[in-house]
């Protein structure tokens, strides 16, 4: 391999580092994952993404990534859950304390984790539904439903 | 206002202020380094071999552990991060005065010979020059393009240089920012340093001279490798250049470079090349400091100006030596005569120039906030996130 080539994707990943690492931890962080998993998830993401680096679109960089963080999230999870330690780590408990200064954070942490990733990728990251579907693996039709209940508890913790 | 509205503000109040810092970047070259996934040095071949090694190491570790040590202790969870609690509110320090906020994670920062901030945005598309006394915004310009990647000053002329596919060297006003010219390169561009009134920039296997007032390329040094960082002291007219190859004895070249002629006037080696290599670079008149990732903890060394001499031993216990201990990636700034490093454990000091010895202790930081020093007229700032600060010489150093 040519030494540009090697040049080219270190300066091509740090510059999708300087551009997207912030906003890939805040949407882990939004998820509920402690700072530390979303430090890891994120920093294992674009470990996993810098040898093809330099064949994806720039403007399809942030999709790719954060694909690429959806999936290393989901696989984390699949393997707490199967050793039993996902319960512990409710993102609810996680929240509770920021939450106690603010009533729609503290609804955030309580909804299904679900619920919790549709609102957040349809509202915070401003995702089209079918992205939203594709990232977490359901229809769009479950993405309208678990967004609608998802906004329909918001609404009900924070009025209540 | 609508509840996905208040949904999204919630969200952005509680979700911690966090940016791309160094010390994450340290750890993604340094996993790379060590993995096969590292651009241009993969292989499946020995990644499969790395894995075998590894599980045959590890059940053999495993079965001498469980032989001798029965009982398996406890390990803590990513020993070498440290948690620091986001303050809420601007911090307060007996040496620092908050003095307004400015765009939060910054991509660049830089006084300017008037005296006032220039501050890139954290697309690096915005600029925005403030009053470092009351962080007024004094003039402000949408760049659009790739995002900012260095900013300098020479000849009254404000110089930035924007990285991506196509780099951009834009040519602004410094008291309007007005952008009076701009030229487009072909190939990566790796940052823009100023010594000595001479203006360079980091390319593919060279170092481009530009003119200072123009722009035009008037000079171009071929180093043997690509730059990865670059650094000048604007006093002693030395440019410090760390390089992507060639790698031997596990760590990376670093050049003295005389920027009035880009003669190279010393090498040495720094970093290690395995792990994160150098992550940062402090240029004085006297020589700079270089900051290396070790995977564990963040080193600062002292290499003097005519030679690249490793400084010597000095005797203040485990924060002497020459070295400054921190969590990870570590990153030191030469602003107004003083060292100033902030350690990504949350600690910010004021330290001699020469030494490396303390003088004091600037206050605790946050460090997902990624604290940038910088000298305004003379005057050590800090941006911390999006709040701007003042530090007082008087008590911090």
């Amino acid at each position: 391999v040519k030494s540009e080539d090697v040049h080219t994707s270190r300066s091509s990943l740090r510059a999708a580092f300087d551009l997207h690492y912030g906003a890939l931890l805040r949407l882990c962080l939004a998820l509920g994952e402690p700072r530390g998993d979303a430090e890891d998830i994120v920093q294992e993401a674009f470990v996993r993404v810098a040898s093809s680096i330099d064949r994806v679109e720039p403007a399809a960089l942030r999709s790719y990534l954060r694909r690429t963080v959806m999936n290393i999230r989901h696989d984390r999870r699949s393997r707490l859950a199967k050793v039993g330690f996902l319960g512990g780590r409710n993102v609810s408990d996680h929240v509770d304390g920021v939450g106690e200064r603010d009533a729609m954070w503290t609804a955030l942490g309580r909804l299904p984790a679900r619920q919790r990733a549709c609102l957040v990728l349809r509202y915070y990251e401003d995702l089209p539904e079918r992205e939203v579907a594709e990232l977490l693996g359901c229809s769009v039709g479950t993405v309208k439903s678990q967004s609608y209940r998802g906004l329909a508890r918001l609404r009900e913790e924070v009025e209540r | 206002m609508k509840l996905e509205d208040r949904l999204r503000a919630a969200i952005d109040t509680h979700v911690e202020d966090v940016a791309a810092d160094e010390a994450a970047w340290a750890r993604i070259t340094g996993q790379l380094a060590r993995s096969a996934h590292a651009p241009g040095h993969g292989g499946r071949r020995r990644l499969v071999a790395a894995v075998v090694a590894f599980a045959l190491f590890g059940a053999a570790a495993g079965l001498l552990w469980r032989s001798f040590a029965g009982e398996r202790r406890p390990v803590a969870d990513h020993p070498d991060q440290t948690v620091i609690p986001t303050p809420s509110s601007p911090l307060t320090s007996r040496a620092l005065r908050s003095v307004g906020q400015v765009p939060r994670h910054s991509l660049a920062v830089l006084g300017t010979s008037d005296g006032s901030l220039l501050v890139a945005s954290f697309t690096g598309r915005q600029l925005l020059l403030v009053d470092p006394s009351d962080a007024r915004v004094l003039a402000q310009r949408d760049l659009g393009g790739a995002g900012t990647i260095g900013a300098e000053e020479t000849s009254g002329v404000l110089w930035v240089l924007q990285g991506g596919d196509t780099p951009r060297l834009i040519r602004l006003d410094p008291t309007t920012l007005a952008i009076t010219g701009m030229r487009s390169f072909t190939s990566v561009a790796d940052g823009l340093a100023a010594g000595g009134g001479h203006l360079w920039m980091g390319a593919e296997g060279s170092l481009t001279e530009l003119d200072p007032i123009t722009g035009a390329t008037t000079r171009t040094v071929s180093l043997g490798g690509n730059v990865e960082l670059l650094a000048g002291d604007p006093s002693s007219g030395r440019l410090y250049v760390t390089l992507d190859g060639p790698v031997r004895h596990n760590s990376s070249p670093l050049l003295e470079v005389d920027a009035t002629n880009g003669a190279v006037l010393a090498h040495t080696r720094a970093g290690q090349a395995d792990l994160a290599g150098v992550s940062h670079l402090a240029a004085t008149p006297d020589g700079v400091w270089v900051a290396e990732a070790t995977g564990m903890m963040g080193i600062l060394s002292f290499y003097t100006a005519e030679g690249l001499h490793a400084s010597k031993a000095l005797p203040e216990g485990r924060d002497g030596l020459g070295l400054v201990y921190g969590t990870n990636a570590i990153a030191g700034s030469y602003v107004g005569g003083h060292l100033f490093v902030a350690n990504p454990g949350g600690d910010a000091t004021c330290r001699n120039p020469r030494t490396g010895k303390r003088l004091g202790r600037v206050s605790p930081v946050n460090p997902s906030t990624d604290p940038r020093f910088v000298g305004v007229a003379g005057r050590p700032m800090i941006v911390m996130g999006s709040t701007l600060y003042v530090v007082d010489v008087g008590i911090a150093c």
